[in-house]
Parts: structure tokens; C-alpha cells; sequence
């Protein structure tokens, strides 16, 4: 039982740390919580079911497809809607509620095109999973886990040494500095809205491949993946992907003796926890600059 | 000589930087006295510290001779000690007789008590606290400014409404965080004039203050402050000739202008 | 006229949670976005009260103003201490948790098969049964926030209130107890949302946990923003907007399918353009810092 709690709290995790990671990698260069990452991910995963099942592409190719789109799709957010407001200097709660409605649109606008039921990317029957050191994995989950974590370290890697992601990095320091030595920090900043949306958008697809997609889909996700990065320590790239598999692993040992309704309850209660005692995260190091 | 204010040993940091080293200094009652230093002194950290916006490492601060417990921003304004800001902090978007009126002490009209089943009574009280709040507005011949939104006077007018809003809040010990910067000279005087009647009123004033000519001209006792640590104290013409006042901030200071 | 009378009761119910969201929003200047679980204690507790007690919804009504005034107490707390996009994250948890409560605590509020049979409100002993005659007592609720927190706001506590949206630094400067005023305006927001809740209970007469999730508060915070922050009288105008536009929609026959959704659109798109065009909404001046 508990072997098993583990192992479902590794794969939520793993998808959890792909939401995170591209919501820290956007923080990181905007510095607002851009709450429609979270229907990014709904529409790669409606993207794919239209590429797959509805046209009937390859679903390799259409998984390619619908990532790529998931990435223009979080840059048109940005252009349309951010950009606008960066320009009038507009609060980050601004920023927030605009977000809100972002995503209120979006998400209602899949509910009218595809309705509100349930619908899946699986195909053909559920094949029985393998028995690992206790629990049963199944070929998908271990495909989510592999792909998080070649997702996660490629990333990583990125931004580390390559020279977008450097200047990804200055932006985020100090974003005047940055344009004094010729980085254009717009074009930063849409490059980490087109990369974090195909990480929201590859979250989606993998997730619908192992259960299933509903417009209201990107809800809980987006909240989670919030919450992950919070936990990590916002903006950090290794933060976030441990508070994705933090927060899998704490809510669903959390749910060992009760029901599993009370999931996002557990996850909230984590959340509010750790702004009020370690607003830096697990990986920032809560300092008291000068408020005056 | 009667202190008022006793600072034993206060020290800050902040990420490793030593803002505030074992600071100590008794505050003369009913003097003027200056903090003067370099940039980076560790003036500011000493006045946030002081009015509780930043609780210090080590250190005890007595008021009266008793060690002031609760350090809290709100419970030192009522304990008597007030303060400016070095960035002037009115409330921009409210008018300059509100920003004096929120200072005020409105013991019976500040209840949701009052403001729901006793009008009466709050308005009594509000109408003595207007008066009161032009008479002081009309000490830096600012009146005619009451009604107009902070945020769009002058900021030589920003900084004598935050003046004037002190004296409303009327606390005994004054705080002054570079008070006569950006001000013409002839505000200059009007201020060193208003502060020097203030001590004939029995209050005890605090500044920070860079304008050195200022400092020399009015002050009782001048505190030296650089790195954190205080390494001279006395009156002004003793400061004048100390060697490492000279060196750490008159020096520095020449340079700077020259 | 029934269903017109029945949009009516419904806007008025919306305008008393905007005015006491307003308080804490637009006056105050704390974010916060779990206002439907004011709502939704209040209606639970009231109803809860009717079916479990046989209790009068007038009691019921109290108590839900006061249970809701207690969480408003809870859910203050992170405004002690986060400020900004941390503090609207504390609150909108806090409103999940409380939607999660009502979803999962099955043993006491049947979980999502929700609480039928709430009986209506009385007065002097006669059912209020006519729409009409619910319309008069919500309207006179409404007229009761308009005096408490118009009073309020126009006080010099709402001054101290204005301070601390304006600069909480300055504010304690001044000696006044941030803390303090954000707690009461929590409450005292929290208690009026909860009468809201009862309201709605008792005219319904069912009630579920459908009707106080997040995108609830959302929606309430939207009728806020667009009627203008630090405005009642944009409250009102925005509640009764944003209730009336989307019925329109059904006018033009519309399956509920189309328009459901396409009401959400209507509210996320102008969440959006507010936001870009015009922050202040209708008939503020304040915008958010």
C-alpha cells in the first residue's frame, strides 16, 4: 500500500515538476504568477487529442505538433496581453487578475469547441502494468517518468550553459543591467514564455495519456504547480522540480488513512505553511532586506 | 543633563553586512542632536531600528530610563517617538489635511463604535482635529493646500507636509531622516527656526542630516556614525577637530564635492 | 416577471458580497480571493441550522454572519504577514480548503449531493413565499451593508483603512495597529458575505458546494474591479451588471450548454480588458499596487 502511495506520488510529482518548471522559468524573467500556464497545458492536451484522434495523425508527430503549438500559444499570451501591460507598468496584481482572465476565457472556450465531458488520448485496451518492488507501473507512467526528468535536466542544462539561457539569467538579476550589455529583455522574456509553455503544454499530453482530459483540467494543475515552485522557492529551476515531487509524495502519503478527495485541501494546507513560515522555499534562503 | 532615549550595544546585519556595530549613545532630553556619516553608515538601519520597522540583532533601548519591551512601529509612535522618511512617505493618493488628520490622536472617533451609532461624537472630535491640522499647515504656509491629493505637491511641499504631519502626531522625540534635502535655503531656515522652537517646547529632537553647515549651526550634540560603528560624539566644535571624523566623513566629504 | 424579480433577488445578493469584498479589496487594499467561503459558510451553517435544529433562518442568519466573521478571523492571518500575488494565493487556498471541507465532510454536509429542503424565511410569522416579497427583505439587507460599511469607510476608521491600501509602513508610523484593522476588516467583510450565504440558502433552498468554488470568488472580486475599486456605489452597478449581461444571453435561446460557457467567456474577457484598458473599473480612482 504504501509502496504503492509512493510510487503514484512520484509519477503526480513528475508531472507536477514539468508544470513548475516552466511556470519558474516565466516567473523568473516576469516576476508575476502567470496563472493561465495553467490552460497552456489544457491545450496541449486538447491540441494532441485533435491531432490524434480527431485528424488522425501519426501520434509522435502530433504530440511534436502540439507541444510546439502549446509553446507560440503561451507567446501570444504574452505579446497580446502582458506585453500591454509590462508597458503601462502594471502591478504584479494586475498582472494576476489578468491572468485569471486569460485563463477563464481559454478554458470555457475548449469547453464550447469539445463540450464538458471526458475525453482520452488512450487507445486500445488498458494493458496491465509491471510489478516493481511491490507496485504496479504501468508503461505510461514510466514514459512520464523518464520524459519529466529528461525534460527537467535538459532545462536545466539550458539555462546553465547556453548562451539564451545565460541572458535568460541576467533578466531575471537585473533586468537594466541586461539591456545596458545588448540582451533584449522582451526577447528573453518571450523566448521563457515559448519554452515554459512546451513544458506545460508536454505536462498535458503525458497526463491525458495516462488519465484522461476535461476542460477544467489545467485548474487543479496550474494551482499545483504554483504551489511546487512555491515550495522550492520561486524562480529556481532545481527548486521547482523538487517541490513537484515534494508535493506528490506529500499529498498522496497525506491520503494513506483518509479519503482522496482531500488532496488539494492537503496541497493548500502545504502552501499557506510554507508562505507563512518559509516564504523563501525549500532552496531560497528567506532574507530581511531594507523595507524603507 | 537628563537622557531621554538610552541605546546600549544595538547591532544589525543584513546578508553578512555589519549595518549597525554595538551601538551605543544616550539621547540628551530637550537637545538637538545629529547623526552625520558617510554613505553606508548605518544612519537609516540606526532611525528603522529605532522606530521599530527592524528588530535589532542585540541591543536594548530605554525610554525614561525603562527598557522599551514591545518594539512594535505602532507602540513606539504612541510611546512618544515619531518619525520621517528619507523618501518622503505621505499617502499619495488621500489629501495633505488627511495625511495630518490620520496622525492625530482621535481616541473616540477612530471606534467602529462611533463611526457606526455615535457621529456625534467623532465629529465633534474631527472638527477640533481640522482646526488643528490647518493651524499646522499654516506654520509652513501650506493651508491652501489642505484639500489637494498629496501626490501632487511639490516635493519641497511633500517634505514640509511630512513635517507638519509629525508635529500633528506630536510625539517627544522627533526622528528626522535628512530633513533639509531638496529644500530652498530660505525653507532651510524657516525649518532650523521650527526646530529650535520645538526644543523651547521640551521636545528632543533626532536627525540625519548630510547639508554639514546645518548640522554644525544647530545641533547640540552630533553622533558620528561609519561602517556601523559610532566613532565619535560630542558637540560641534569638537567634532569639527576630531582626526577621525576628518579622515572618515569631512574628508570623503570634500572629495566628493570638489 | 417572476424570473425578472427572481434576477433581481439574485444581483442584490451579489451586490452585498461585492460591497463587503469591496471593503476588504478596494478600501483596505488586501487581495484576497477566497471570498466565496465567506459565502459558503454562511449558507451552510444556516442551513444546517434550519434542517438539522428547526431553527428560525433568522437565527440561521446570525449564526452564519457570525461563523463566517470567525473565519474572516482565520484567513486574516496570512494578510498579517504576505502582501501582494502571496497574499491573494493564502486566501485563495484558504478558499479551497473550505470548498474541500464542504465536498469531503459528507457526515455532516452530504458532500456534493448538497442540502435540499432548506425552508424559506418568515416574517412575523407569515412564510415569505412571493419572489416579490424575498426581494423586499434582500433589498433591505442590501440597505443595512450600504449603511455599515458606507459608515464605515467614511469614518476615520475607513480613513485608517484607505492608509493602509495607500502605505502600511507610513500607516504604523502614525501609530495605528495595521494588524488590527486588517483582522476587523476580514471580519466584518467575512460576516457580511456569510448573511449573503444565508440569503441565498433560504431563498434557494438548495444548496451544494458548486456554488462556492474559486472561480465564485473570482467572479465576486471581477464585480468589484469592474464597478471600481474603493467605490459601493460601483459595487453595485458591477454586481448588477455582470448578473444581468450573461442573462441576456438566454434571451437569445441559447441552450445552457452555449451559454454557461459562454458567460465565462464574457467574464474572462473582461477581466482582461479592464485590466489593459481601464484598472480603475467604472467608478474608482484606485488601482491595485
Amino acid at each position: 500500500m504504501v509502496q504503492q502511495l509512493v510510487a503514484n506520488g512520484i509519477i503526480a510529482g513528475s508531472i507536477y515538476a514539468l508544470i513548475a518548471l516552466g511556470f519558474a522559468l516565466i516567473y523568473r524573467t516576469v516576476k508575476f504568477f502567470h496563472f493561465a500556464h495553467g490552460v497552456v497545458y489544457t491545450v496541449g492536451a486538447y491540441l494532441a487529442y485533435t491531432f490524434t484522434i480527431t485528424v488522425g495523425i501519426d501520434p509522435l508527430v502530433s504530440f511534436f505538433l502540439a507541444v510546439i503549438l502549446a509553446g507560440v500559444m503561451g507567446l501570444g499570451i504574452d505579446r497580446l496581453v502582458y506585453y500591454p501591460l509590462r508597458r503601462q507598468k502594471a502591478s504584479d496584481l494586475i498582472f494576476l487578475l489578468a491572468s485569471f482572465g486569460i485563463f477563464i476565457f481559454i478554458q470555457n472556450l475548449i469547453q464550447l469547441l469539445y463540450g464538458a465531458q471526458i475525453l482520452t488520448l488512450r487507445r486500445g485496451p488498458i494493458v496491465e502494468g509491471h510489478h516493481v518492488l511491490g507496485t504496479i507501473i504501468t508503461n505510461t507512467q514510466i514514459l512520464i517518468l523518464v520524459t519529466s526528468i529528461l525534460l527537467s535536466v535538459a532545462l536545466w542544462l539550458y539555462v546553465k550553459h547556453s548562451k539564451l539561457g545565460k541572458s535568460i539569467r541576467a533578466v531575471s538579476d537585473d533586468p537594466v543591467a541586461a539591456s545596458i550589455v545588448g540582451i533584449n529583455p522582451e526577447r528573453v522574456i518571450g523566448l521563457s514564455f515559448f519554452i515554459g509553455s512546451m513544458l506545460a503544454g508536454a505536462a498535458g499530453i503525458l497526463i491525458s495519456l495516462e488519465t484522461n482530459l476535461e476542460p477544467t483540467m489545467g485548474f487543479t494543475a496550474i494551482l499545483k504547480g504554483i504551489i511546487a515552485a512555491i515550495i522550492g522557492g520561486i524562480g529556481s529551476i532545481p527548486g521547482a522540480v523538487f517541490g513537484g515531487y515534494f508535493l506528490g509524495m506529500a499529498e498522496n502519503l497525506g491520503i494513506w488513512k483518509i479519503q482522496a478527495g482531500w488532496k488539494d485541501a492537503i496541497a493548500f494546507g502545504i502552501l499557506i505553511l510554507f508562505l507563512l513560515v518559509r516564504p523563501g522555499g525549500i532552496m531560497g534562503i528567506p532574507t530581511e532586506r531594507e523595507r524603507l | 543633563m537628563s537622557t531621554i532615549l538610552q541605546i546600549s550595544n544595538l547591532s544589525k546585519s543584513f546578508d553578512g553586512i555589519q549595518a549597525l556595530n554595538r551601538v551605543s549613545l544616550d539621547l540628551p532630553r530637550g537637545k538637538i542632536s545629529a547623526v552625520i556619516g558617510p554613505n553606508g553608515a548605518g544612519k537609516t538601519t540606526l532611525f528603522n531600528v529605532l522606530t521599530g520597522f527592524l528588530t535589532p540583532d542585540e541591543g536594548e533601548v530605554s525610554l525614561g530610563g525603562k527598557i522599551i519591551e514591545d518594539m512594535r512601529p505602532h507602540k513606539l509612535a504612541l510611546l512618544g517617538i515619531g518619525r520621517t522618511f528619507q523618501n518622503v512617505r505621505l499617502f499619495a493618493q488621500m489629501t495633505v489635511l488627511d495625511n495630518l488628520l490620520l496622525a492625530m490622536k482621535n481616541p473616540k472617533g477612530v471606534s467602529l463604535w462611533a463611526a457606526l451609532a455615535r457621529p456625534q461624537i467623532m465629529q465633534a472630535e474631527e472638527h477640533a482635529n481640522r482646526a488643528r491640522g490647518l493651524e499646522l499647515l499654516e506654520l509652513f504656509r501650506l493651508a491652501d493646500k489642505a484639500g489637494e491629493l498629496a501626490e501632487n505637491l511639490s516635493s519641497g511641499q511633500s517634505k514640509l507636509v511630512e513635517f507638519a504631519r509629525l508635529l500633528a502626531l506630536n510625539t517627544d522625540i522627533l526622528l528626522l531622516d535628512e530633513p533639509m534635502a531638496g529644500l530652498y535655503p530660505e525653507m532651510i531656515e524657516t525649518l532650523k527656526k521650527t526646530m529650535q522652537a520645538l526644543i523651547t517646547q521640551g521636545k528632543t529632537i533626532l536627525f540625519v542630516e548630510h547639508n554639514i553647515n546645518v548640522v554644525m549651526d544647530i545641533s547640540d550634540h552630533i553622533v558620528v556614525l561609519n561602517h556601523g560603528q559610532k566613532i565619535a560624539e560630542g558637540p560641534p566644535q569638537e567634532i569639527r577637530k576630531d582626526e577621525k571624523v576628518i579622515e572618515a566623513y569631512l574628508g570623503k566629504r570634500q572629495d566628493a564635492s570638489a | 416577471m417572476d424570473y425578472v424579480l427572481h434576477i433581481m433577488v439574485i444581483a442584490s445578493i451579489y451586490v452585498i458580497l461585492a460591497m463587503s469584498l469591496n471593503l476588504i479589496v478596494g478600501f483596505t487594499g488586501l487581495p484576497a480571493l477566497g471570498h466565496a467561503a465567506f459565502y459558503g459558510i454562511g449558507a451552510y451553517t444556516s442551513a444546517l441550522l434550519a434542517l438539522n435544529f428547526g431553527a428560525s433562518p433568522w437565527i440561521g442568519l446570525i449564526a452564519g454572519a457570525i461563523t463566517a466573521g470567525l473565519l474572516g478571523f482565520v484567513i486574516s492571518f496570512p494578510a498579517l504577514r504576505l502582501k501582494g500575488d502571496y497574499l491573494a494565493l493564502a486566501t485563495l487556498g484558504a478558499g479551497v480548503i473550505v470548498y474541500s471541507i464542504a465536498k469531503n465532510w459528507v457526515a455532516v454536509t452530504r458532500g456534493p449531493m448538497g442540502l435540499p429542503g432548506i425552508p424559506g424565511f418568515t416574517f412575523l410569522g407569515y412564510p415569505l413565499d412571493g419572489v416579490w416579497a424575498y426581494l423586499i427583505l434582500v433589498l433591505a439587507f442590501v440597505g443595512l451593508t450600504t449603511f455599515v460599511i458606507g459608515r464605515i469607510v467614511n469614518s476615520p476608521f475607513g480613513r485608517i483603512l484607505k492608509a493602509i491600501r495607500e502605505d502600511e509602513i507610513g500607516t504604523q508610523a502614525m501609530g495605528r495597529d495595521v494588524n488590527y484593522y486588517k483582522v476587523m476588516v476580514f471580519m466584518i467583510g467575512a460576516a457580511f458575505a456569510g448573511v449573503a450565504g444565508s440569503l441565498y440558502a433560504h431563498y434557494i433552498t438548495f444548496i451544494d458546494p458548486s456554488s462556492f468554488t474559486l472561480m465564485e470568488s473570482i467572479t465576486i472580486l471581477l464585480m468589484v474591479v469592474f464597478g471600481g475599486l474603493g467605490s459601493l456605489r460601483g459595487s453595485m452597478v458591477g454586481a448588477v451588471i455582470l448578473v444581468v449581461l450573461p442573462e441576456l444571453l438566454r434571451f437569445l435561446g441559447m441552450p445552457s450548454s452555449i451559454a454557461a460557457p459562454l458567460r465565462q467567456m464574457i467574464y474572462g474577457l473582461l477581466l482582461v480588458l479592464l485590466m489593459i484598458k481601464r484598472p480603475q473599473g467604472l467608478m474608482g480612482h484606485y488601482r491595485f499596487k
